[in-house]
């Protein structure tokens, strides 16, 4: 048997194994969000009435603007990964930005939701309120596993400003992306339809 | 064990098996979908929009990471190219 050349040069993957790993979870979170809008669809012809007269009328106005924070976020987003391959000393700076805005999103969500349970509005109360949490709920933590990464992500970064970590940096941006690409979906058919 | 062969497990099997063609023509039917046979126009919609939408997600995300990876291949393939003719000897 012929021993193995250990000269020749590895063989570099066609794409980063990180990037594609988070393209298939990626997939995999949209079939979930796809199953639970699904669920809602369907559950919401069947009522009565939606949503149901004793229930509170969900902050459609100040979801909108919070829509519009996350939207910012996105961008934010996407300039730090431009960032990345020119001037790199502001990387962290847009990474940052996009972590704040994550978290003012959160924030509003948070107050929005503890003023709706003050209002009755609780997983218990109707098959809607227990919808609209399960829905809005799951992509509040979508989001906080989000901002997880991107301040993982930030602080590599803030430590090494000058060799940031491309597929890392790739990876936070395409999951931020879908964070903030479903959540049109879920306002549309949750605060607007 | 040939045709005609009437051991106790063979007739136990039979029994077992007279047993539950009875449950189930005693058994009422039962409907797995409760909107696939609503005549409600809007829950008719939902169910054929969410049938649409659960085919529609995975084979979009199967065509995107697929065109994805064709394309980084491709890419590959034309730089391998050009580094090959770049060792080529100048005429």
């Amino acid at each position: 048997m012929a021993a193995p050349d250990l000269t020749a040069p590895e063989p570099t993957p066609l794409v980063p194994s990180g990037l594609l790993g988070i393209a298939i979870f990626v997939a995999a979170e949209a079939m979930f969000f796809a199953g639970l809008i699904s669920a809602y669809w369907v559950l919401r012809t069947q009522a009565m009435g939606w949503p149901p007269f004793d229930q509170p009328r969900l902050p459609v106005a100040v979801t909108g603007v919070n829509t519009g924070v996350l939207f910012l976020s996105g961008l934010a987003m996407h300039r730090a990964l431009r960032t990345a391959t020119g001037r790199r000393q502001h990387l962290a700076r847009w990474l940052i930005a996009t972590a704040l805005l994550g978290a003012l999103f959160l924030a509003v969500q948070g107050f929005e939701w503890i003023r709706l349970i003050g209002f009755g509005l609780t997983t218990a109360s109707s098959l809607y309120g227990a919808t609209f949490y399960t829905l809005v709920g799951a992509h509040a933590l979508h989001v906080v596993a989000a901002l997880a990464v991107l301040l993982w992500v930030t602080a590599l970064a803030v430590r090494r400003p000058e060799e940031p970590d491309a597929t890392a940096l790739r990876v936070c941006h395409v999951y931020w992306l879908f964070v903030v690409g479903v959540w049109p979906v879920i306002y549309g058919l949750v605060y607007l339809a | 064990m040939s045709a005609h062969d009437t051991s106790p497990a063979r007739r136990r099997a039979w029994v077992a098996i007279g047993i539950a063609l009875g449950v189930l023509g005693w058994a009422p039917s039962a409907l797995a979908c409760p909107s696939c046979l609503s005549g409600d126009e809007d829950t008719r919609i939902a169910y054929y929009g969410t049938t649409l939408l659960l085919i529609a997600v995975p084979l979009l995300f199967l065509g995107v990471i697929l065109g994805w990876l064709r394309r980084a291949a491709r890419r590959a393939e034309t730089r391998t190219q050009a580094g090959e003719r770049s060792i080529l000897p100048q005429r």
